[in-house]
C-alpha cells in the first residue's frame, strides 16, 4: 500500500460567484520511504497538492489517503490529530511564532501531544541539535537569519518524529548556499526512512529528489 | 511548556497590545467601580438625611380617649384613664433590638392653653430633637428659644394671637416668652406654640407625661414596620406607627438613585467590553498566520480557542485588578475637590472590588468567545496564504 494515494482528486477555489480550479483531477502514489519533487510553474497547483496531501484543504471530489486513512472522512478535529502523529510541515516563510524562542516554537508540536507529560525541551534540543542549532535555542526567530529559521522550522517539522515531511519550497527565500544546506537536512532526514514531498520550482533541486511528479495548469503531466 | 504557557508569553511579550487592551478595559471597569462606589456612599448619605428628615414612626398611646387632630393623626389629649405614655417610655425606646435604627426621638405633650382670650394647642417639645426632626423649621422673627421659659409660634398662631418675637404671655399661671415666630410650614405646626416639654409638664401638672413620640428611625437594612413592632412591644399600653408614605417615599428615592448609577455603570461595561471585543477580533486577525500554523501543526480547534480565551483571561484580570484599584481610589481623591457638599464616606468594599474583577474576567471572556471561536475554525490553508 502506497504511503499517499490520490485517487482523481480535485480542489476548487471560489472568488465571489467564480469557481477556479487549482487542480484538475489527479491521481498519484507515494510509497513510503519516498523522496518525491513536485516542480511546476507558478499557479499550477503545486501548493495545493501538498495541502491535500497534508489534509490542509480538503478535496472537492476525489479522495486522499494516507497510510490508507481517508482525509476527507476526518473531522477537524480529527485532522488536526493526523497531521500532528503524521505530517511535518515545512513552510517557504518558515511561519515562526515570533514571540517564541527558536526552542519553544519547536516544542509547539509536542504542547498539544496527548498524554506528554515530559521530556518537550529535551526532544526539541535534539531536533535542534540536529539541524546545528543547538547553540541559539534561545533565540528569537527575529535574532536568526533566513536559513537559521528555515532550519528551526525543519526541527519543528520533525520534532515529532512524523514518517511524513512535506517541505514547500523550503529554499524559496534562501540563498544558494543555504539553500543547499537545508537540502542537506531534508536529504538527511529521508535517509533516516522519512517520506519526503518536496515542492520546488527549482530544477536542480528537483534533480536531487528520488522522483519528480510535473504539473502544469492543476494536471500531472509527468 | 504548554497552552497555558503560549497565552502568557503572547501576553507578556506582545506589551503595546497587551497594555492597549487592559487599559481599555481597565477604564471601563474602574469607572463602573468608581460609580457604584460613589453611588453607595451618596445613597448611604442620602438615606441617613432622609431618615433624619421628619418623623417615620409615631408612637401613640394605644387609646380610644377623646381625641385632638395632630397632622390628620389621632392622640389622646384628655386623660380618662388608660395608659400614657411617659419620658420613660422614650428612655425604654433605647432598648428595643434595632435601637440603634433610631436616628431622633421627639417627645411631644400637647395641651389646649388659654392665651388671652383664646385657646391655642401648645406643644412640649425638646427643641434640640425637635430642630433635628424637622430639618425645615426656619425662623422668619426673632431667634431660637434658649431657656426654659422661652417659645416658638408657629406663623398662624402668631398672627390670629397677636405674638411677635419678645412678647410674653401667661399660660396656665407661668409666663412664657415669645423668642421667635416661624416661617410658614403649610403644616399643621403654623397653628401651634412650641415650648419646653418640661416647663409645659410642671404648669399643666403632667410630670413626665408625653402625649406622643414621634421618631426617625434609620431605614436601610430594618423594615420600618418591624421597628414599628419592637416598639410595640417593649411599650405595653402603647402603639407605634410607622408613616409609610414616608418611607416609601425614601425608599423609592433610594431605589431610584441606585438605578440610575447600576444603569450608567452597565453601559459602561458594554462600552468596554465593545471595545475589548473590537480589540480581540483585530487581534485575531492579525494573528491569522500563527493560528493557521498551530492548525498545521496538530492543534484542535478547542485547544487553539483555549489558547486565545486564556490570554484574554489573563488581560482581563490584570484590566479588573487595575480597573478596580482606579475606581477604589479615584472617587477618595476627587470627592473632596467636586463633591465637598455632601459628607461622602468611602471605605473599602472587598466584595465591590471582588465583583469589579470577577465582572472584568466575565466581559473578557464574553467579548473573546466569538473571536476565539471564529479564529479555531479558520481555514489553515487561507490562513498561511502559502499552501
Amino acid at each position: 500500500m502506497a504511503l499517499i494515494e490520490l485517487r482523481n482528486a480535485a480542489k476548487h477555489y471560489h472568488a465571489g460567484d467564480e469557481e477556479y480550479p487549482a487542480l484538475k483531477t489527479v491521481s498519484l502514489k507515494v510509497e513510503a520511504g519516498e523522496f518525491v519533487a513536485v516542480m511546476g510553474p507558478s499557479g499550477s497547483g503545486k501548493s495545493t497538492l501538498l495541502a491535500l496531501m497534508g489534509g490542509l484543504s480538503r478535496p472537492t471530489s476525489g479522495s486522499v489517503l494516507v497510510d490508507g486513512i481517508d482525509l476527507g472522512r476526518l473531522s477537524p478535529n480529527r485532522l488536526a490529530d493526523f497531521r500532528r502523529e503524521y505530517l511535518g510541515f515545512v513552510f517557504q516563510s518558515f511561519y515562526l511564532i515570533p514571540h517564541l524562542t527558536a526552542l519553544e516554537n519547536v516544542m509547539l508540536p509536542l504542547v498539544v501531544q496527548p498524554g506528554r507529560n515530559g521530556g518537550m525541551r529535551a526532544d526539541a534540543a535534539e531536533a535542534l541539535r540536529i539541524v546545528g542549532l543547538d547553540a541559539k535555542e534561545g533565540r528569537l526567530p527575529s535574532q536568526l537569519s533566513g536559513g537559521e529559521q528555515e532550519r528551526v522550522a525543519i526541527a519543528r517539522a520533525v520534532v515529532n518524529r512524523p514518517p511524513l515531511i512535506l517541505a514547500d519550497e523550503p529554499t524559496g527565500n534562501l540563498d544558494s548556499k543555504t539553500g543547499e544546506r537545508v537540502l542537506g537536512l531534508l536529504h538527511g532526514l529521508h535517509a533516516d526512512g522519512r517520506t519526503i514531498v518536496m515542492v520546488t520550482h527549482s530544477r536542480e533541486n528537483a534533480e536531487q529528489a528520488g522522483r519528480t511528479i510535473e504539473i502544469r495548469d492543476g494536471e500531472v503531466v509527468v | 511548556m504548554n497552552l497555558i504557557h503560549l497565552s502568557v508569553q503572547n501576553v507578556l511579550r506582545k506589551k503595546g497590545r497587551t497594555f492597549f487592551l487592559v487599559t481599555g478595559l481597565a477604564l471601563g471597569i474602574g469607572a463602573a467601580v468608581a460609580l457604584t462606589s460613589v453611588g453607595d456612599a451618596m445613597n448611604r448619605e442620602i438615606m441617613r438625611a432622609l431618615d433624619e428628615y421628619g418623623a417615620n414612626i409615631i408612637v401613640l398611646p394605644a387609646s380610644e380617649d377623646l381625641p385632638l387632630s395632630y397632622g390628620g393623626m389621632t392622640v389622646t389629649a384628655v386623660s380618662t384613664g388608660g395608659r400614657k405614655l411617659s419620658m420613660d417610655d422614650v428612655a425604654k425606646l433605647r432598648s428595643i433590638k434595632n435601637a440603634a435604627n433610631v436616628s431622633i426621638a421627639a417627645p411631644k405633650l400637647l395641651v389646649a392653653a388659654g392665651i388671652g382670650k383664646r385657646k391655642a394647642l401648645l406643644a412640649g417639645v425638646q427643641f434640640p430633637s425637635e430642630f433635628r426632626l424637622k430639618k425645615w423649621w426656619r425662623i422668619a422673627a426673632g431667634e431660637k428659644p434658649a431657656a426654659a421659659g422661652e417659645a416658638l409660634a408657629g406663623t398662624e398662631a402668631a398672627r390670629l394671637l397677636g405674638l411677635a418675637p419678645g412678647d410674653r404671655v401667661s399660660v396656665s399661671g407661668g409666663t412664657l416668652r415669645i423668642a421667635g415666630v416661624l416661617a410658614p410650614t403649610g403644616a399643621q405646626d403654623d397653628n401651634l406654640l412650641f415650648a419646653d416639654i418640661e416647663w409645659v409638664q410642671r404648669r399643666f401638672q403632667r410630670p413626665g407625661e408625653v402625649s406622643l413620640i414621634e421618631l426617625a428611625a434609620l431605614c436601610s437594612g430594618c423594615p420600618v414596620e418591624e421597628m414599628a413592632e419592637q416598639i410595640s412591644a417593649a411599650l405595653p399600653g402603647a402603639r407605634a406607627v410607622a408613616v409609610k408614605e414616608t418611607v416609601e417615599l425614601k425608599m423609592q428615592a433610594m431605589h431610584y438613585f441606585h438605578r440610575f448609577s447600576l444603569g450608567v455603570s452597565l453601559l459602561l461595561l458594554i462600552v468596554a467590553g465593545m471595545i475589548l471585543f473590537f480589540a480581540m477580533t483585530a487581534a485575531v486577525k492579525e494573528r491569522v498566520q500563527e493560528i493557521g500554523l498551530f492548525r498545521a501543526v496538530g492543534f484542535r480547534t478547542g485547544q487553539i480557542a483555549l489558547v486565545l480565551l486564556a490570554e484574554s483571561f489573563f488581560v482581563s484580570l490584570l484590566a479588573g485588578a487595575a480597573g478596580t484599584a482606579i475606581g477604589m481610589a479615584s472617587p477618595r481623591l476627587i470627592a473632596p475637590h467636586l463633591m465637598s457638599a455632601y459628607h461622602l464616606e468611602f471605605g473599602f468594599d472587598p466584595l465591590l472590588a471582588t465583583a469589579g474583577i470577577i465582572l472584568s474576567v466575565l466581559v473578557g471572556l464574553a467579548a473573546s468567545i466569538y473571536p476565539a471561536l471564529r479564529a479555531s475554525r479558520l481555514d489553515p490553508v487561507e490562513a498561511l496564504r502559502s499552501l
